[in-house]
């Protein structure tokens, strides 16, 4: 065969295949073509859950006006637990591409033993100023690993005009109280309402909502040697109390193992609902011209009978944390100081009705001296925030958590009795937790 | 590869230039056409290897060690044998998920696959807007999964859903229905949903195959008079015989493998109702990450056991469908 025009093409084919596959190498291999690489540009990037958008974008005008680097924001898909799975691959992959995130109330214990958080330093002593709960939930064996930025804790909502109506001008401060006022005002209503919409899907809002009922009766979730129980004397009872809720005073609608906590804020907005257990984040937007607003307050949670001083609202909340496979420690650090100050405190709480970590931002001297009015809210949750509890601090708690919720919504669909889910959460808690 | 003459010639020509004379060649770009095609093949074949066959390995080397799999300079994985399988045998959720996916996978094939043919012999036939049909059709394989999901979670929910709405007002049930509030009802939803969503997708492979009979074969069986029936059982079915395989495996290990719908549907729940092996193992591997825990090497040998259990699906479909060179 004779070497002719066609040979000269292959020889440009060869040429422009060996061009194309050494760039896409050179591609793969690259890795840090576009982006800033740590120190040498003064800029730290702050990844955040989605709901935090405007603060981060608050954040970026202050951090600049007072620091040399620039801050460089960028959201994770969604709220806690597909923002978790969005750190942890970072980590895995021991990613420098982000400088600080946001971290639950749940995760310093696994992030910190996995080596992921770095300590945080605290110059200015904001954390001396803060509640006690936020700052021991990112403390660990004495050391900080995470500045908190804002707390959250559980309330009752009710509404007011649907109580007065039926003559009743305090919400239940008892279980059975509410159960028998939520039937009492449905059976006097010509209207299709819900009695008491609370988390019952198989998420970590059903956990919480179990526990809220448990710390309620008097429970705990911890034996006397540390070990984790859940098919206790409370326990049992705790579920039993969620499932009668539905099958038996039936004041909950059977929709409610399937749902969540957006969710139940929008059927509670839509106003035919007289309960619901939420965060403080549903107040504000309740704010705005809703067919509830005006029209609704929130509350202490419930307790049972005999137990009206348990801490039974669980404490929520997000400190700030560095990465510990961060190039640019130091301009992240400076973040963290940032949030603890009464001024980011202040502007967290009266721009988009955060509660703060500082305690003085409850107390009327403070506002007294600020340009703006205190936000009512504060006063509201402040009583709530005197209540709370902790879900365990373990460095599993994502596992444990999976295991209660799916066994508890196993016995809110009735799969099983509340004593076999019980015990089947059990024997998996022991083998894989307890014993692991 | 096909040869041609000269390509046969040039081969016994590299058999006997020897290494010198082909370096020679190489020098000055010169080469034959099998040689080019392997050049071309390789930037396929590289990025195959990075992309595709690495990962595999990874996870099966995974799979076989505990610790931390993705190994940080600190720690150190060991190698534990089949340990993880054996802890994946002994889980009684992962039977479940195994179960669910089994149910959803040869629940929604099947009904996909005699769904998709209507629709393909309907979309066969000539009629004015046939085209637009076509296009039209095809909006519910666009859809984003998880948009999907979001979607007919609404629409599903009893208090503001419009499905309870429409069969309370039509008398079909007297209150609105907790479709996914209810284990088994929650499975057949997420079942109809996909039959829903890719039945379109079925019926447009299918057609492909359809327009590639040729007339005069039914020209010819109707003049010997046959029925439309026997036309179909004796033409269009044999003939579209390998379509249907690709279709089959095309659908089967999507849905084996699905994850967007039951996450963004129910979570898997109610309690572990609609948790298929996909999101199983995605369970696994994120609850419990952590350096000193076994997440990601148990995720691993889930998702080692999942693609062998596709790979015999796909062995069996082969073995009973294929036919080299039909016609």
């Amino acid at each position: 065969m004779a070497w002719d025009s066609s040979a000269i093409r292959r020889r440009q084919i060869i040429k422009g295949v060996a061009a194309g596959g050494s760039a896409f190498v050179a591609g793969c291999l690259g890795g840090d073509g576009d982006d800033d690489g740590g120190s040498s540009s003064g800029s730290i990037n702050f990844v955040h859950i989605s709901s935090f958008e405007p603060s981060a974008n608050d954040f970026k005008e202050a951090y600049g006006s007072q620091s040399d680097a620039t801050l460089e924001v960028q959201s994770t898909p969604a709220e806690s637990s597909s923002s978790r799975e969005y750190y942890v691959n970072q980590f895995a992959a021991q990613s420098s591409e982000f400088d600080v995130g946001m971290m639950d109330v749940v995760w310093p214990a696994e992030f910190v033993s996995a080596g992921w958080a770095s300590e945080v330093d605290d110059p200015e002593n904001h954390t001396d100023e803060m509640l006690p709960t936020p700052v021991e939930t990112v403390t660990i064996d004495g050391s900080l690993y995470g500045m908190p930025m804002f707390t959250d804790a559980n309330g009752l909502y009710y509404r007011t005009d649907l109580l007065e109506e039926a003559g009743y001008d305090e919400p239940p401060s008892t279980y059975m109280e509410l159960v028998d006022m939520a039937q009492d005002i449905m059976g006097q209503s010509d209207e299709d309402l819900n009695g008491y919409i609370w988390q019952g899907g198989a998420n970590e809002g059903l956990t919480i909502m179990w526990l809220n009922w448990l710390w309620g009766m008097g429970g705990s979730v911890r034996d006397g040697d540390g070990n984790l129980v859940v098919n206790t004397e409370e326990g049992v009872q705790a579920l039993q109390h969620a499932v009668d809720l539905i099958h038996e005073y039936e004041i909950t609608p059977e929709s409610i193992p399937s749902s969540g906590t957006d969710g139940n804020r929008q059927t509670f907005q839509q106003g035919n609902t007289i309960f619901m257990r939420n965060w403080p984040y549903a107040y504000a937007l309740f704010q705005d011209d809703t067919p509830v607003t005006d029209n609704f307050a929130v509350t202490t949670m419930p307790k049972a009978e005999g137990h009206e001083d348990a801490s039974n609202s669980c404490i929520g909340g997000w400190s700030l944390f560095i990465n510990s496979f961060s190039q640019n420690k130091a301009a992240a650090q400076e973040l963290a100081t940032y949030v603890g100050t009464a001024e980011a405190q202040e502007k967290l709480a009266v721009d988009r009705s955060r509660l703060p970590v500082r305690a003085e931002l409850y107390e009327d001297a403070y506002w007294e001296d600020s340009d703006t009015d205190k936000p009512a809210f504060l006063d509201r949750f402040s009583e709530i925030l005197d209540q709370t509890s902790a879900r365990p601090a373990i460095s599993n708690y994502s596992q444990w958590s999976n295991i209660v919720y799916t066994e508890c919504n196993n016995a809110l669909t009735q799969q099983k009795s509340v004593q076999e889910a019980l015990d089947d959460a059990q024997e998996q808690i022991d083998s894989d937790i307890n014993n692991a | 590869m096909v040869d041609s003459t000269t390509g046969k010639q040039d081969i016994t020509r590299i058999g006997e230039e020897g290494l010198r004379g082909r370096l020679e060649r190489y020098r000055e770009l010169r080469i034959t056409e099998e040689e080019l095609a392997v050049v071309l093949l390789m930037p396929v074949l590289a990025f195959l290897l990075a992309v595709s066959f690495y990962p595999i390995v990874d996870t099966v080397w995974a799979s076989l060690h505990t610790g931390y799999v993705v190994q940080l300079p600190t720690q150190t994985t060991e190698f534990v044998g089949i340990e993880n399988y054996r802890a994946l045998f002994t889980d009684g959720s992962f039977w479940n998920a195994l179960g669910v996916s089994l149910f959803y996978t040869f629940v929604s094939v099947p009904v996909e696959l005699v769904f998709g043919l209507g629709l393909a012999l309907l979309l066969k036939a000539d009629f004015k807007w046939k085209y637009f049909a076509q296009a039209a059709i095809l909006f519910p394989w666009a859809l984003p999964t998880v948009i999907n999901a979001k979607i007919w979670a609404w629409l599903l929910n009893p208090d503001y859903g419009v499905i309870s709405d429409i069969l309370v007002r039509v008398g079909i049930l007297s209150q609105p229905y907790p479709f996914l509030s209810s284990p088994d009802v929650a499975l057949y939803s997420m079942t109809a949903i996909t039959i829903w969503k890719t039945t379109s997708f079925m019926a447009l492979i299918l057609l492909a195959g359809l327009s590639s009979i040729p007339d005069h074969l039914y020209e010819s069986a109707r003049m010997d008079g046959a029925s439309r029936w026997r036309q179909f059982r004796d033409i269009t079915l044999p003939l579209l015989k390998p379509t249907i395989l690709v279709a089959l495996i095309f659908r089967t290990l999507p849905a084996f493998q699905a994850f967007g719908l039951p996450y963004g549907l129910t979570g898997g729940g109610p309690g572990e109702a609609t948790t298929t092996l996909v999101l199983y193992t995605q369970q696994a591997a994120y609850n419990n990450p952590g350096p000193t825990n076994g997440g990601f090497a148990l995720g691993s040998a889930a998702a080692t056991v999942i693609t062998m259990i596709a790979l015999v699906i796909a062995l069996i479909y082969v073995a009973t469908l294929y036919e080299p060179e039909v016609r």
